[in-house]
């Protein structure tokens, strides 16, 4: 049960970071339902109603609503937390696809990202960023225990020995022309 | 109450011992009227005692300012003859005082009078050596001063010699001193002028080497220097649209070169 739960959760989710942080809000939306509220079940009005109150970004409340009737009515006031653990549990299960990026990316393009890693590399992977700024441009990436990097320096050092030579004439001829 | 009846009745049987009991009661009484009698007459014989016991106070009390009296009286006769006695003594003291002070006058004036007569002879005497002591120095200054010129002249003329002698040294040793001396000059030059070109020329290979050295260093550290700007201006300028374009194109550039195949 909750392993459907977290392929729902899955289809729109792309990053780590967004599957813990999305979990919560789930969490939060449920208590909000079933204990301020006091609600059997999720209604439409009742994830207004939490959207307003708890002042979420639109990215949010579009992933909240995206989801089907069918994964709220698994959730009972007795299970929440049960569930809800179970589904942490199972989230960190999930494979990582780790990436060094140089600048905090937005949402949209980390689901790119991730949208693509999905769809050239495998379907069931989570990407797991981490920033660094020395990088530069570009991307260093750990697959099958093994570091690759295309960042900056990859592309540097393609083209070093020309970059080399263009500079040094570059160089020689301003000392030439300098008097 | 049968036992102290028999007891009783025993004793009172003794006779001896009868008499005694009698004689015992006899003397208890007489004790008794005693201790009465006593405490009667100590009453009374109290009553008795006060007035004499005032009676003697009182004339003792009598006798006693009497002594007083008679002992300030004879106080009184000693103090005034003392006082008496005192006075003439101070005044005699004084007298004698006085004589003795003008003794003491003159005495003093006889001392301060001789002591005078001895200074002034004092002061006779010590004029009369300073004026044989100063003629005396007089004519020993003007012998110093002849004997002073004397020598002064002859001293000149030992100088004047000296002098002559030692330029005419000291011309000889100019001139002999500058001959060496150009010729070390001449040698020194030639030297210096070899050794300075050596060193010139070894310092110019020397700065010709530390400058492709310094060229070979300045070449990789410009190349360096432009990677190292580069990188932060992409990082600082480039959007995060190109950011996503360039990673997604790391990406795929992996997977072109088979990053992402499976293992087989």
């Amino acid at each position: 049960m909750t392993s459907e739960l977290l392929r729902t959760i899955l289809q729109s989710t792309y990053s780590r970071s967004d599957l813990a942080y999305r979990i919560s809000v789930i969490r939060e939306l449920l208590e909000f339902t079933f204990y301020t509220r006091r609600q059997a079940s999720v209604q439409s009005e009742t994830i207004d109603a939490f959207l307003s109150e708890s002042k979420r970004s639109p990215a949010e409340g579009f992933f909240i609503r995206a989801l089907p009737h069918s994964f709220f009515a698994t959730f009972t006031p007795e299970n929440i937390y049960t569930i809800l653990d179970t589904l942490t549990k199972e989230s960190k299960q999930v494979r990582t696809f780790s990436l060094t990026v140089p600048v905090v990316l937005g949402q949209a393009d980390v689901d790119a990202i991730g949208g693509w890693v999905r769809q050239e590399v495998a379907p069931d992977l989570l990407v797991d960023i981490d920033i660094d700024p020395r990088i530069g441009a570009g991307c260093r990436f750990v697959w099958d225990n093994r570091r690759h990097n295309y960042s900056f320096e990859h592309y540097v050092a393609e083209t070093h020995a020309t970059l080399t030579k263009e500079l040094l004439g570059t160089v020689r001829e301003c000392s030439h022309r300098t008097p | 109450m049968d036992t102290m009846q028999s007891l009783w009745s025993d004793v009172l049987s003794d006779p001896v011992i009868v008499v005694f009991f009698g004689v015992l009661t006899f003397v208890v009484c007489i004790l008794i009227v005693l201790m009465v009698m006593v405490l009667k007459l100590g009453t009374r014989l109290q009553y008795l005692a006060t007035p004499i016991f005032d009676k003697t106070v009182k004339e003792a009390q009598e006798k006693a300012e009497h002594i007083l009296v008679e002992a300030r009286e004879q106080g009184r006769a000693i103090q005034m003859s003392a006082q008496t006695k005192a006075d003439a003594f101070f005044a005699n003291n004084k007298v004698e005082d006085e004589k003795f002070r003008l003794a003491q006058v003159a005495h003093l004036e006889e001392i301060t009078s001789h002591a005078k007569s001895l200074l002034q002879e004092q002061v006779t005497a010590v004029s009369q050596i300073s004026h044989m002591v100063t003629v005396e120095l007089k004519q020993q200054v003007q012998s110093a001063e002849k004997t002073i010129s004397d020598s002064s002249e002859t001293m000149r003329a030992l100088f004047a010699e000296e002098d002559a002698r030692l330029k005419s040294l000291f011309s000889t040793i100019e001139s002999d001193t500058k001959k060496e001396y150009q010729g070390l000059v001449e040698q020194t030059k030639k030297r210096v002028a070899d050794e300075l070109s050596k060193e010139i020329e070894a310092a110019r290979d020397a700065v010709a080497a530390y400058r492709l050295e310094q060229f070979a260093l300045v070449d990789s550290e410009i190349v360096r220097l432009v990677e190292d700007t580069a990188r932060v201006v992409f990082s600082k300028t480039l959007t995060l649209d190109t950011h996503r374009d360039i990673v997604l194109a790391g990406l795929a550039e992996a997977k072109r070169q088979g990053v992402f195949k499976a293992p087989s």
